[in-house]
């Protein structure tokens, strides 16, 4: 008895012929295409975003004035949903998104190694978002979720449905990212087209790469700690309870363990965008790419060390410390900023405005990191800072770095370049409204308000820091509706699509359409060094046949 | 600034890539992680203090015993069908497939009368709870492992793979995997207690 047929693997399709088909409802719940499904986390990131962005001014409007509304538990549990949203349900699927889209492409591969699986990843991503967001509606959640370090013990007769709901929609999340990381990996290292070695690798796909590697091993243990966690809650074995000796430390770790390079990986992807962009407006290769790969690296292996930095591993989850292991992660980014400076000095000078964006990265997380050499200093902990440092540090300077991949990449994601002048005053929106509200809380961490309450001592200068932050948010909510609307214009545009390569790229998905077409190539190209593009426009200009050699 | 694509040189036909392998890998590592923190949990609140386990739990070792051996029994069944498949010898591979799904079964129901017959569960105590976890996401892992399995058994039946394919050997890892998983929960549930 034999068995005779053809690997399935080895039987690929031929590219569509014809038109292109339109893009219909039914297309889009079913697609497995890495084009639509990176738009469709793009877009889900954004709409959740809108979301954190609205209980970021609830929480802001508090502050504003004395013994309003929300006050004591009900504040944290708000707080807890606004970072909870705005980090695992914005940034980090966005960065999903960009990845999805544009990954394929540069690595000349056109499609994703398990692609049904990316979509299941996505829709799964949408329920557990959305059954997150409904916990609310129901509940409220007990506790303080994932901005705590002290697990929430069941109460009376076991949990309660919203408590349940919320660890059930961040399981799911979480799994989201689990698989779709998986995929991104694999297709990285087994659909990269033939001369694309490792060390050819553009570098938001080596950063990719990178980041969905640790993904995959921090996430599940967030998942084991979430299952003890429904666990307790369903069926109220009192494994968190206070008088069970131990458990408050697993929880910590296992919540630490994800959380520590989760907060890294929000920037890691963000970092690798940035050697891409840079590069590709100086229209030269980044100086020392080996460097940058190493940089990147580093970061990741630092966001996985620096578990071991919270003091007694007794910080909360998305709580940027600094301690001097987490201190080490401004070496590799200060490298990979020189690198990004020194290319530019040496390449073509034009301040394109992705390029603003990543400056205003750079900006950004010099402010922090000032700030976090004076809170060295001063006696900061649980103040305000804290909350300053995480919009400045964790949340705008990656949102910063992710606005200029959109920018960087508006011809093949949209089809068309953002105008220069809706993009720039989303820029200006966003990097002063980061400003503002990181002063604003910095300086009432300074004068000692405490963080995450929603009442503190109004008559003194902290009502006028208050101020300023509250301020910070409403100028940053007005420059992300400016920013998004462009996308949405330039994505609905009756315009003919805009050239396929405005930049004289470097790498593959410069090679194609803007937008691609749903074969996303016309044929698999070769590649023989880092930069194809460029060395085929070199041959061109000397007259060669073909790409250049080994660089 | 250029309109059209660039004329690139083509690379000919797409290269096939076999990508199972190196997806299951890291869903063995996901799984490793995931069982390496339970355990790890297990541990921490075994060394924490107080009675571990709770006075009045007894703990069927026969059952644990029983459990552990069943599974890794089942490694036989899965390499004799991988080493049918290199073999092309589909009906071998098919009854070794079979085999192995009776194994996972009989695991699955073992665990399942086990849970029947301890005096505690995941509201009795903190053991209770840590112990029904590891057990409940071994059983979790093992019905995965009896899915792939049962589907690579149709795509055998169905003569879908090819003696160059790595479907079965990476449904293999996968099972190795739970088998070293059930191995690890046995020693640190039922040895070291």
């Amino acid at each position: 008895m034999t068995i005779t047929e053809t690997r399935p693997e080895a039987a690929m399709p031929p590219p569509p012929a014809g038109p292109v088909p339109a893009a219909t409802p039914e297309g889009w719940f079913a697609t497995a295409d890495h084009k639509r499904l990176g738009l469709l986390y793009l877009g889900a990131a954004l709409l959740f975003l809108l979301v954190g962005g609205i209980l970021g001014m609830v929480l802001r409007t508090e502050l504003l004035s004395e013994g309003s509304g929300i006050a004591g538990d009900e504040y944290g549990r708000l707080f807890s949903m606004h970072v909870t949203v705005s980090t695992m349900l914005f940034l980090a699927p966005a960065w999903v998104g960009i990845a999805s889209y544009v990954v394929p492409l540069q690595i000349g591969s056109g499609r994703l190694a398990f692609p049904r699986l990316h979509a299941f990843s996505f829709w799964l991503f949408l329920l557990g978002g959305g059954l997150l967001l409904t916990s609310y509606v129901v509940g409220p959640p007990r506790g303080l979720g994932l901005v705590s370090s002290v697990p929430t013990p069941a109460g009376k007769g076991g949990g309660d449905t919203a408590t349940s709901l919320m660890i059930v929609s961040l399981a799911l999340v979480a799994v989201a990212a689990l698989l779709a990381a998986a995929d991104l990996a694999v297709t990285v290292l087994k659909l990269r087209t033939p001369g694309l070695t490792l060390r050819r690798l553009p570098m938001l796909s080596w950063a990719i790469l990178t980041s969905s590697l640790v993904t995959v091993l921090a996430t599940p243990v967030f998942l084991a700690g979430l299952a003890l966690f429904y666990m307790d809650q369903r069926f109220g074995g009192a494994l968190f309870a206070a008088a069970t000796l131990g458990s408050r430390s697993v929880w910590r770790h296992t919540l630490w363990l994800y959380g520590r390079p989760d907060v890294y990986l929000l920037l890691l992807p963000g970092l690798g965008a940035g050697c891409d962009i840079v590069a590709t407006h100086a229209r030269r290769p980044l100086v020392s790419p080996a460097a940058g790969r190493a940089a990147i690296v580093a970061f990741a292996f630092l966001s996985l060390g620096a578990w071991a930095s919270g003091s007694g591993v007794g910080d909360a989850i998305l709580l940027p410390t600094y301690s001097p292991l987490t201190a080490l992660v401004v070496l590799p980014v200060g490298v990979l900023v020189l690198l990004w400076l020194a290319t530019m000095a040496a390449g073509h000078r034009h301040l394109h405005t992705a390029l603003l964006f990543v400056a205003g990265f750079v900006l950004l997380a010099a402010f922090g990191a000032l700030n976090a050499a004076i809170a060295a200093a001063a006696k900061v902990d649980g103040t305000a800072w804290t909350t300053g440092h995480l919009h400045v540090v964790a949340f705008g300077a990656p949102t910063l770095l992710l606005l200029a991949a959109i920018v960087h990449w508006a011809p093949k994601l949209f089809g068309r370049e953002l105008a220069p002048g809706a993009a720039r005053i989303g820029f200006l929106g966003v990097f002063g409204g980061f400003f503002l509200m990181g002063l604003g809380s910095y300086l009432l961490g300074y004068d000692g308000a405490p963080s995450r309450t929603s009442d503190f001592d109004f008559s003194s200068d902290a009502s006028t820091f208050s101020t300023l932050s509250t301020l910070g948010a409403v100028v940053l909510l007005l420059g992300l509706l400016a920013f998004v609307a462009e996308m949405i214009r330039a994505a609905r545009s009756l315009a003919p699509p805009g050239p396929a390569d405005p930049y004289q790229g470097l790498t593959l998905e410069w090679a194609t359409s803007s937008p691609p077409p749903p074969h996303s190539f016309d044929s698999v190209p070769e590649v023989r060094s880092a930069h194809p593009l460029l060395d085929l426009r070199l041959a061109a200009e000397q007259g060669a046949p073909s790409a250049g050699g080994e660089r | 600034m250029s309109d059209a694509p660039l004329a690139l040189t083509t690379g000919g036909a797409e290269r096939p890539q076999n990508v199972m392998p190196l997806g299951m890998a890291l869903m063995v590592s996901s799984g490793t992680m995931l069982f390496g923190t339970l355990i790890a949990a297990y541990l921490r609140l075994r060394t924490a203090g107080g009675t571990w386990p709770p006075k009045g739990v007894v703990f069927d070792e026969y059952l644990g015993n029983m459990l552990v051996l069943t599974m890794l029994l089942s490694v036989l069944p899965v390499e004799w069908a991988c080493h049918a498949q290199r073999r092309n010898l589909r009906s071998q591979a098919a009854t070794a497939l079979g085999v192995a799904i009776g194994f996972g079964v009989a695991f699955l129901n073992l665990l399942s009368y086990s849970a029947g017959r301890t005096d505690f569960d995941a509201a009795s105590h903190p053991y209770g709870l840590i112990v029904t976890a590891l057990c409940m996401m071994l059983g979790i892992a093992v019905a995965v492992g009896v899915g792939m399995v049962t589907l690579t058994l149709f795509r055998v039946a169905g003569r879908q793979l090819t003696v160059g394919t790595d479907h079965l050997r990476t449904t293999a890892w996968y099972w190795h995997f739970t088998v070293g998983a059930s191995v690890a929960v046995w020693y640190t549930v039922v040895v070291l207690k």
